[in-house]
């Protein structure tokens, strides 16, 4: 259930403020008297808000919260809307994250903060688009069913349903016919992530899923019915607004991207995944885009019994987009969720993995890589929660860093009193390949009970310099042998992407992270001298 | 030329130096191979022309496999003598003959290098790369180290077959056995970083007998 945790209080002291911003804050709720009281007064001054701009900017708390929402694009269906109004009210008394906040103390989003808040052009750059369907379009893969949602909302032109078996759907959630299933699936949808979390372990969601929550304009939802088996290729593409499209064009051919975007072009897609029982799903899940762009996305999975998730999320963004996303799953009893999470896009990703273990022999296999280079921010938080005991999990999790890139892992692994017999295991490896380059990994444990087995590694270092010369020993030159070897480390992590391209456009990432660290110097300490 | 010594000799330091292994500067001398520099190379040139070391500690490298590695080098080596490079499925036919050759099972294969391997197989894997890339000067580091005495036959094997008038080789060890299999041309006692005996093979019988105590009041030659 739904319930708001503070008080509304008066707005003061929020300084210069565009009146045109907040005209358009707030849409009209119904008021209805079996809500309690506090929400009442809520409605009521959305209502008056939205005729009285003044009294509608001492409502949201956060500026930075109140531009996004002026930024919102309108609701594509009516069923959307109790959705939107539950989690702006929510949002207009949070703050957007501090770094106070722990859940967001390593990750620094002044850029996305101090800047202004667009909306996307309906245009999809067309290199990104080939670059999609060029992808599907491999010898095996023509196949496969595509869903694709363009800045938040499903897009049935692009997409192509043609694979998907019978009483399979994916689409938008108010297609969805079946008035009873679509009713639970809304009230899935309507849970606010996090609303009641510990702000010491909280994975850090909650303002950003309010966000997600206040401002969609579109669920989209793939449901696989019982015993029905299928793959599905999920593709979440993002766009800059048109003026920094046509400025883009513009510049000249030398001329890079702006190097510090002061706009960024907002969108919000939400996903929900439904496998009732014994469904088994291979869904591969992609973003990208061009330009400046910040992806606010939310995605909730929920496995019936008995079912299996094969779920491949490759992060693919721009170079100056920022993304932030939730993956919350949850694993009925003896399901199984195997998620292979890669991010290597992006100037500023942020991805809050919840999975929850909800009844007996559920089993969850996390892993994840990041490779990031020049000066990206790639941040994992995880938390895998056995709510029930006798439930396993498995967490490995690689990230590869060069120039003068950061990657933030927080690895938590959550037993609470009464989950008996749980197995959990989680390694994090770093690769740190240059000096500038830093990496902050933080793998918890959190058990309050005695009948587990857990454990939890991490390790730091830079490629092997006896790997290298014994490469370089066969011929090989130090470029070479370095290229090979990131390679190598990170096509472990690639088995389960279905498709091919993709999965070379990862090595071929791996492979520039070697060059860029090309120039550090040997040191001979740390040689064996056998 | 086989080079014995006591331990601690410097016999390891010498081969890691014909290599480049960055762990040692070299701060005096010359080495001289085909007429030019020899410690003016990169590591990989000085492997590229042909110089070869066997680790006597093959170290492991998970995640690059044996066979995108094994061609990738002997592909350098090629273009190096000026020879066309190799694709895949000639260089197959290529491996799987050596392979035979040093006894490696077939699941070699689909190994990555060294990932996994007995210590006698890591040896094998040496000579393997020795076969495939026929360098000019092969290093061989302690060879016999940690082999049983099968392994050390298909290893003394695969030298043999390799050895011919075309190329040398440095025969580093600390036991007669080997030399049993792989008969030396000259035999160098090394002590102290020095030189300080050569002779034929009778020397190396000589040493097994009666040890290194003549060394302490040796002279270098």
């Amino acid at each position: 259930a739904y319930h708001m945790g503070r008080k509304l209080v008066p707005m003061s002291g929020i300084g210069i403020w565009p009146l045109a911003a907040a005209a358009s804050l707030l849409c009209q709720p119904a008021l209805r008297h079996d809500q309690p009281a506090a929400w009442r007064t809520t409605w009521a001054r959305c209502a008056i808000a939205a005729t009285e701009p003044e009294v509608a900017q001492q409502l949201v708390q956060d500026t930075w919260f109140a531009t996004a929402i002026a930024a919102r694009p309108a609701v594509l269906a009516p069923v959307f809307e109790t959705v939107r109004d539950e989690a702006t009210a929510a949002l207009c008394t949070m703050n957007r994250p501090q770094r106070k906040d722990e859940a967001w103390r390593r990750t620094d989003l002044s850029l996305l903060f101090g800047a202004s808040l667009t909306t996307p052009s309906p245009v999809i750059d067309s290199d990104v688009l080939s670059n999609v369907l060029d992808d599907g379009n491999e010898g095996g893969n023509e196949g496969l069913a595509r869903v694709v949602i363009v800045n938040g909302n499903f897009s049935p032109d692009l997409s192509d349903l043609r694979g998907l078996p019978t009483g399979m759907f994916a689409g938008s959630l108010s297609d969805f016919e079946g008035d009873a299933t679509r009713d639970a699936l809304l009230q899935a949808v309507r849970q606010m992530p996090e609303t009641d979390a510990d702000p010491r372990t909280a994975l850090g969601c909650c303002q950003f899923g309010a966000l997600n929550q206040g401002c969609l304009s579109d669920v989209t939802l793939v449901y696989v019915p019982a015993d029905t088996i299928a793959s599905v290729r999920l593709v979440i593409l993002s766009s800059c607004s048109a003026d920094d499209a046509l400025a883009a064009q513009a510049a000249t051919s030398g001329a890079t991207a702006q190097q510090r975007p002061t706009s960024f072009a907002i969108s919000h897609p939400n996903v929900l995944v439904r496998l009732e029982p014994s469904a088994r799903l291979n869904l591969l899940q992609q973003y990208s885009g061009c330009g400046s762009y910040f992806s606010n996305g939310l995605t909730r999975l929920e496995i019936g019994e008995d079912a299996l998730l094969e779920h491949t999320y490759l992060q693919e963004q721009g170079s100056q987009a920022v993304h932030i996303d939730a993956l919350l799953a949850s694993c009925d009893a003896r399901s199984s969720y195997q998620l292979q999470a890669v991010q290597t896009g992006a100037r500023i990703s942020r991805l809050n993995l919840g999975v929850s273990l909800q009844d007996v022999q559920a089993s969850a296999t996390v892993n994840g890589l990041m490779l990031a280079s020049g000066n990206q921010l790639l941040d994992l938080h995880s938390s895998v929660l056995h709510s029930s005991g006798a439930c396993s999990s498995s967490q490995m999790q690689r990230n590869a860093l060069a120039g003068r890139a950061r990657v933030v892992f927080k690895g938590a692994v959550q037993v609470p009193f009464g989950s008996d017999n749980t197995k959990a295991d989680q390694l994090c490896r770093s690769l740190l390949l240059s000096d500038s380059a830093r990496v902050d990994v933080q793998p918890t444990l959190e058990i309050f009970t005695d009948e587990v087995e857990c454990t939890h590694g991490a390790t730091i270092t830079d490629l092997d310099d006896e790997m290298v010369f014994y490469l370089q020993s066969r011929g090989l030159d130090r470029k070479q042998a370095r290229t090979l070897l990131l390679q190598g480390w990170v096509n472990d992590c690639l088995s389960q992407v279905p498709l091919a391209r993709a999965k070379q456009r990862v090595v071929m990432k791996a492979g520039a992270l070697a060059l860029e660290s090309e120039r550090r110097v040997v040191r001979r300490s740390d040689l064996s001298s056998i | 030329h086989a080079i014995m010594g006591p331990n601690g000799s410097g016999k390891s330091t010498l081969s890691k130096t014909l290599v480049g292994h960055p762990a040692y500067t070299v701060t005096g001398g010359l080495a001289m191979f085909n007429g030019g520099d020899l410690l003016e190379l990169e590591p990989e040139q000085r492997a590229q022309q042909g110089i070869f070391l066997a680790f006597q500690y093959p170290v492991e490298i998970p995640g690059v496999a044996n066979t995108d590695f094994l061609r990738l080098a002997v592909n350098k080596r090629r273009t190096a003598l000026g020879q066309e490079e190799y694709d895949p499925i000639e260089f197959f036919g290529v491996l799987s003959e050596k392979m035979a050759s040093v006894e490696m099972s077939s699941d070699f294969l689909s190994r990555d290098v060294n990932s996994g391997f007995s210590g006698g197989e890591k040896k094998r894997n040496e000579i393997l790369q020795l076969a495939l890339l026929e360098p000019e000067l092969a290093i061989l580091d302690e060879t016999d180290s940690g082999l049983d005495i099968d392994a050390l036959k298909t290893v003394a094997g695969g030298v043999n077959r390799y050895k011919s008038d075309r190329n040398a080789i440095i025969l580093i060890t600390h036991y007669q056995r080997l030399l049993d299999y792989i008969e030396p041309d000259f035999v160098h006692v090394m002590h102290k970083g020095r030189i300080v005996r050569s002779g034929g093979p009778e020397l190396a019988k000589e040493l097994e007998a009666d040890g290194y105590a003549f060394l302490e009041g040796a002279a270098p030659l």
